[in-house]
């Protein structure tokens, strides 16, 4: 038994806003891991988390969920996914590896990045003061990823409702993007 | 009396009553009105002085063109000058002041210059103001500028605030009049996503200030009705109050969007917006601007376009004057009279200057055909004009029109060339505007309204189906057709009286003509020559007069001639508008380390690096000088344990089975053998040889390395090994990505380090000195479970570890750390005290790394691999990259050890002047020493390796030091290395 706890902090200690048509929340309950597809090996992989979760490859820019719809996989790059999960424990690489059976290379990255959820009926209004992509519900579908700046930070945004927006910056961006966002609703509501 | 030109009806309410003040006078006006219709429904014609001859000014137009009516509005910080009067909203409490004037409006002291004219052409300020040279910046130009000028800045911060937004649409249209509400209609209808923007806070352009009936209402009611309808439409985005500035780039416009009102009502919202808006397609239906004639004295406040004396009647119910005539070169003007005669009032006369019989009757009106004014009287208000007939007449208003420039701005923002049409006597878009751009109505010169509505209706059907979408099958809206005939007319001769073309920068007929005269053919020289078209209002109503000009004065036609080149943005816009929220501290974004809380907890001093804010020092009560802290932390690091946060360092995680080739690829050293469980210390090579970073790698797993780079460049490193992967060995099977914010890292440096891990690291972790050597790497867990990963290497030369959590634990392993090292007296140490050690231990960072080094220079081509081909092996190898006296980086101490040693000194020999001759190296990195007791510095120096135990001079002339200091081994803690491996 060590003398010494640590105590895990999340990039912005779980902050909640709710505004008039808005709610900017911190998203606690996820993490992600980078599942890269070693050279020639796809397919196999492809089908063994199709067997273990019944996901596939999503399309580059898109997400497939499992069939369980605990995982999403975001497609972002040629060899690479970004496993979106249901996880708030310590380990979501090995967890992962479990979950999907396939021999791919697993990067933890839930510490990596700060999650932001916007969402509600204005939420494309506070969003288009610092999106450049274009956020017409039928163009960035459900489901849909993308990576793009904002604000001069990297940023992914993935849609997870229909008024409902995910954005991850790298975590020591993560005050910064919350206060882009909160001036923007202050901008707009 | 209040408003005593305001009349009944309008598109204003006039239950509405708003107060502001002009000069400080209460005045009244109503909602819908602009300050320039409120002004002269108070009689106020004279509402400012022009730029150099502060000639007394009155509104001349009732649009975004207007050269005269510049105010500023607003006080305190608040205060905004050159604000065009004709498109600010009125509301209640809106302070104005009139500008460019030396004591009151009505008697400007500076107007003596008005009476110096004839001394003060075109050009004169070039010839005159010769002799003395040095007297033109220090005399003559702040003299000039303070006599001349326009607003006043507050000299205060701005208080309001800007944003910016980004749009996207398959088809923007610029410019909501009868065109372009066409355009929108069809192509709505259509399916298509549309934007459009006009400039005016009432949409509906000139139908809102005529009387043109379409499809059987007033226009400006089926303006009204039209923009309801599509307001009410899903996929379309109204943008009222929004200038389109500019056209750039694929498709992109930007546009200012002015929400003053919104502003003054909430403090907190932002005063304008600047868009970026993504088009597939945009739809030019700006319309067009109305322009004078050249006459004597036609500068009076008075005489304006005769379209905006329209304006001032129909929508703003304001009657510019009792006694109003119009003089006009084309069917336009005529409808003037008429629209005066319908509210009531008489006209005292119509004169046309073409050889036509008139346009139509005009009950009580002069007319007089083919006749000219040629002169005009009354100094703060027009009292009379004089024509060529030699007949004087009485009036207080004349509503000039010299026929209509079609609004192609946008077109040349890619570098259009303007087509001349004879037809319409005015320049319209060529052939080649900007991609996906199309032009419709009058400002592709279609000047009949019947036919702008028709070729809108069709644009925007065309390009919604060019698009994919379905082809509208509705019919266009009807009106009844009134052409327009032109004869162009750009000034008539006026003796020693001076014609005005360019009102705002006060440029006259005469001006132009001396330009030519004097050699000045080119458009853009004359341009610059006579400051022509260089205000704020960019010539919009100048240019094309001046041409006309031009083309006389010069025996050419207009096309020959030309146009200058339009640029954007085609509106003034505020520098604010620009930055947006990006001020202060917001300029950029913030990146905080994970001890960043902790760490304001001791009151550390943060430093900015790149856009990560790092704790610099800690210091403790009583300290009263950044040395004694730094100098404190190094010795308590040196003599026990320090700790430091080192996430900031770029960690890439590098996986597949050909990660070592890989690594012996990019490095210069060889990495192909790096057994499990080891670091090394990587030098990487850009493509010239020249050194671009270092770090290290550590090999956690067969197939697994852990990479580091130098803070800045962090992202440059993961981008070259991404485009080394991608482009130069896409088969090997490499996988990156970048974990510097997976983990919080500490270095933990000192002799005490070990004994202070030992604490926290779990007892199945074997850290002993045997189990985990210099240089070790691997996985462990500490503080009872929590994974880390364990490096034992050395910034500072001591005995040293950098540990790595999961981020999630920073904040909370730097607390425990100062928890458990309590007995060994550790300390926090920030960048300053981390640059003292590496100093002192020799190592090279950004000073060293600057660009022009080689591995060789940095005394590092012992670690060069022979053996393997590497990204800078070969042009390595070059011979001017292996010469002997190529500036080698070596240490320098002092020889008399008080002596103070300044970086960026530069070295010279002992006898040796300070010249550029003489110069033989560089000091690039130099500390106080607390543990050798004196400054000492690493830099480099010509053949410096061969010259350790010579003496030179490093002298800094600016801050006025010259030592003598003694070449060196950069190397001064601990030479041989044994501290790192106890």
């Amino acid at each position: 038994m060590s003398d010494y706890e640590l105590i895990k902090e999340s990039p912005l200690g779980g902050a909640e806003h709710e505004f008039d048509g808005v709610t900017v929340a911190e998203v606690i309950d996820q993490s992600l891991v980078m599942v890269a597809l070693p050279r020639d090996r796809a397919v196999d992989i492809e089908s063994a988390m199709g067997e273990s979760c019944g996901l596939s490859i999503p399309a580059m820019g898109q997400s497939t969920k499992s069939s369980d719809a605990s995982v999403t996989l975001w497609r972002l790059q040629k060899n690479q996914v970004l496993a979106y999960f249901s996880y708030d424990g310590d380990d979501a690489e090995v967890n992962l590896a479990e979950r999907f059976d396939a021999p791919a290379y697993y990067t933890d990255q839930s510490d990596t990045w700060g999650m932001i959820r916007v969402s509600g009926e204005r939420s494309r209004d506070v969003l288009e003061r610092i999106c450049p992509i274009d956020l017409d519900p039928s163009v960035f579908t459900l489901g849909s990823v993308s990576r793009t700046v904002m604000e001069h930070i990297g940023t992914i945004i993935f849609r997870d409702g229909d008024d409902s927006y995910v954005l991850l910056t790298m975590r020591s961006f993560s005050r910064s993007m919350l206060h882009a966002i909160e001036v923007s609703v202050k901008n707009v509501l | 009396m209040s408003q005593i030109n305001r009349i009944d009806g309008g598109l204003i309410d006039q239950e509405k009553v708003l107060n502001f003040t002009f000069n400080g006078q209460i005045l009244k006006g109503y909602e819908g009105d602009t300050l320039a219709s409120a002004l002269l429904a108070n009689n106020k014609h004279l509402i400012g002085r022009s730029f150099k001859y502060h000639r007394p000014r009155g509104i001349v137009t009732a649009g975004s063109e207007e050269p005269n009516a510049i105010m500023e509005i607003g006080n305190g910080a608040y205060k905004e000058p050159n604000t065009r009067a004709t498109v600010t909203q009125l509301y209640n409490g809106l302070e104005a002041n009139s500008q460019n004037h030396k004591g009151p409006l009505s008697f400007d002291f500076m107007a003596i210059t008005d009476f110096l004219s004839p001394l003060l052409g075109a050009g004169f300020y070039y010839k005159t103001f010769m002799w003395p040279k040095g007297f033109w910046e220090k005399f003559y130009e702040p003299a000039i500028r303070k006599s001349a000028g326009l607003g006043t800045l507050s000299t205060e911060a701005d208080p309001d605030t800007y944003d910016k937004g980004f749009r996207h649409c398959d088809i923007l249209i610029i410019g909501a009049g009868a065109t372009g509400l066409s355009a929108a209609l069809t192509a709505a209808n259509s399916g298509a996503k549309i934007i459009l923007a006009d400039e005016d806070f009432l949409m509906g352009g000139r139908l809102n200030s005529e009387t043109n009936e379409i499809d059987g209402m007033a226009g400006s009611e089926w303006a009204k009705k039209t923009v309801a309808k599509l307001g009410a439409m899903e996929n379309v985005t109204l943008m009222s109050d929004t200038t389109v500035f500019g056209a750039y780039d694929h498709g992109i416009y930007g546009a200012i969007e002015n929400r003053a009102s919104e502003a003054r009502e909430d403090n907190d919202k932002p005063r304008q917006v600047n868009w970026r808006i993504y088009t597939k397609r945009a739809i030019l239906c700006a319309g067009a601007t109305e322009r004078l004639i050249a006459f004597g004295n036609n500068d009076r406040p008075g005489i304006m376009f005769a379209s905006a004396v329209r304006t001032y009647l129909n929508r703003f119910a304001v009657a510019t004057g009792q006694r109003i005539s119009v003089y006009t070169n084309n069917d336009d003007g005529w409808k003037t009279a008429k629209d005066l005669n319908a509210k009531g009032f008489r006209v005292a006369a119509v004169i046309d200057s073409r050889s036509i019989s008139p346009v139509m009757r005009v009950p009580g009106a002069e007319i007089y055909m083919a006749t000219d004014v040629v002169d005009t009287k009354g100094r703060r208000a027009l009292k009379s004009i004089q024509l060529s007939n030699g007949k004087s007449i009485d009036t207080d208003t004349l509503a000039v029109s010299g026929g209509w420039n079609p609004n192609l701005h946008f077109t040349c923002h890619h570098r259009g060339v303007p087509k001349w049409n004879e037809e319409i006597a005015s320049f319209v878009p060529d052939s080649s505007p900007p991609v996906g751009m199309s032009v419709a109505g009058r400002a592709k010169g279609t000047m009949v309204l019947a036919d702008a509505i028709i070729e809108g209706h069709n644009q925007g059907s065309c390009v919604a189906a060019d698009l994919g979408y379905k082809t509208s099958e509705s019919k266009p809206a009807s009106t009844p057709v009134v052409s327009y005939n032109i004869s162009a007319n750009w000034g008539v001769p006026s003796g020693k009286n001076r014609a005005w073309v360019d009102f705002q920068n006060d440029v006259t007929a005469k001006d132009i003509k001396l330009a030519n005269q004097e050699g000045f053919k080119s458009v853009e020289h004359v341009k610059r020559y006579t400051t022509l078209g260089m205000a704020t209002d960019q010539g919009k109503t100048a240019n094309v007069l001046a041409i006309g000009i031009m083309a006389e004065n010069m025996g050419q036609t207009m096309e020959d001639t030309g146009t200058t080149i339009f640029r954007p943005p085609y509106v003034p816009v505020a520098i604010g508008a620009f930055a947006g929220r990006r001020r202060g501290m917001e300029f950029y974004p913030t990146r905080y380390t994970p001890s960043h809380n902790w760490s304001t907890e001791q009151n550390a001093i943060f430093v900015e690096v790149g856009m990560w804010y790092r704790s610099q020092w800690f210091p403790l009560p009583g300290e009263t000088h950044w040395r004694q802290t730094v100098d404190r932390e190094v010795r308590q690091t040196r003599s026990s344990v320090g700790i430091c946060d080192v996430t900031t360092l770029g960690k890439i995680d590098i996986k597949g089975e050909d990660v070592s080739e890989f690594l012996n690829k990019v490095y210069a050293n060889a990495f192909a053998k790096v057994p499990v469980g080891k670091t090394r210390y990587g030098l990487m090579l850009r493509e010239d040889g020249i050194a671009m970073d270092d770090g290290t790698a550590a090999r956690m797993s067969e197939n697994h390395f852990v990479m580091t780079t130098t803070t800045a460049n962090a992202v440059s490193v993961y981008r070259h090994l991404q485009f080394c992967h991608q482009c130069l060995w896409p088969d090997l099977d490499v996988h990156m990505i970048s974990v510097t914010e997976q983990y919080a890292q500490y270095a933990v440096a000192g002799p005490n380090s070990r004994k202070l891990l030992e604490k926290i690291v779990d007892p199945e972790c074997d850290i002993s000195n045997e189990a985990f050597p210099y240089m070790a790497a691997g996985e462990i867990t500490v503080c009872g479970g929590t994974a880390a990963r364990l490096f034992r290497i050395s910034f500072s030369g001591e005995l040293a570890y950098e540990i790595a959590v999961p981020t999630r634990y920073g904040d909370s392993l730097m607390r425990v750390l100062m928890e458990a090292g309590e007995e060994f007296n550790v300390i926090p140490y920030g960048t300053e005290a981390l640059g003292v050690m590496r100093i002192e231990k020799g190592h090279a960072a950004g000073p060293e790394l600057n660009g022009q080094t080689s591995a060789y220079d940095l005394g590092m081509g012992g670690m060069i691999s022979g053996k393997k081909d590497f990204i800078g092996y070969t042009l390595g190898l070059r011979e001017e990259l292996q010469r002997d006296d190529r500036m080698q980086m070596v240490g320098f101490k002092p020889v008399n050890t008080s002596d103070l040693l300044l970086a960026g000194s530069h070295l010279l020999g002992l006898r040796d002047k300070a010249t550029t001759e003489n110069d033989q190296g560089w000091i690039s990195s130099c500390i106080y020493s607390p543990i050798l007791g004196h400054y000492l510095g690493i830099g480099f120096i010509k053949g410096g390796h061969n010259r350790k135990g010579e003496n030179v001079r490093a002298v800094d002339l600016v801050r006025g030091n010259d030592v003598e200091v003694e070449i060196c081994s950069p190397h001064f803690v601990d030479p041989e290395g044994e501290r790192l491996r106890v």
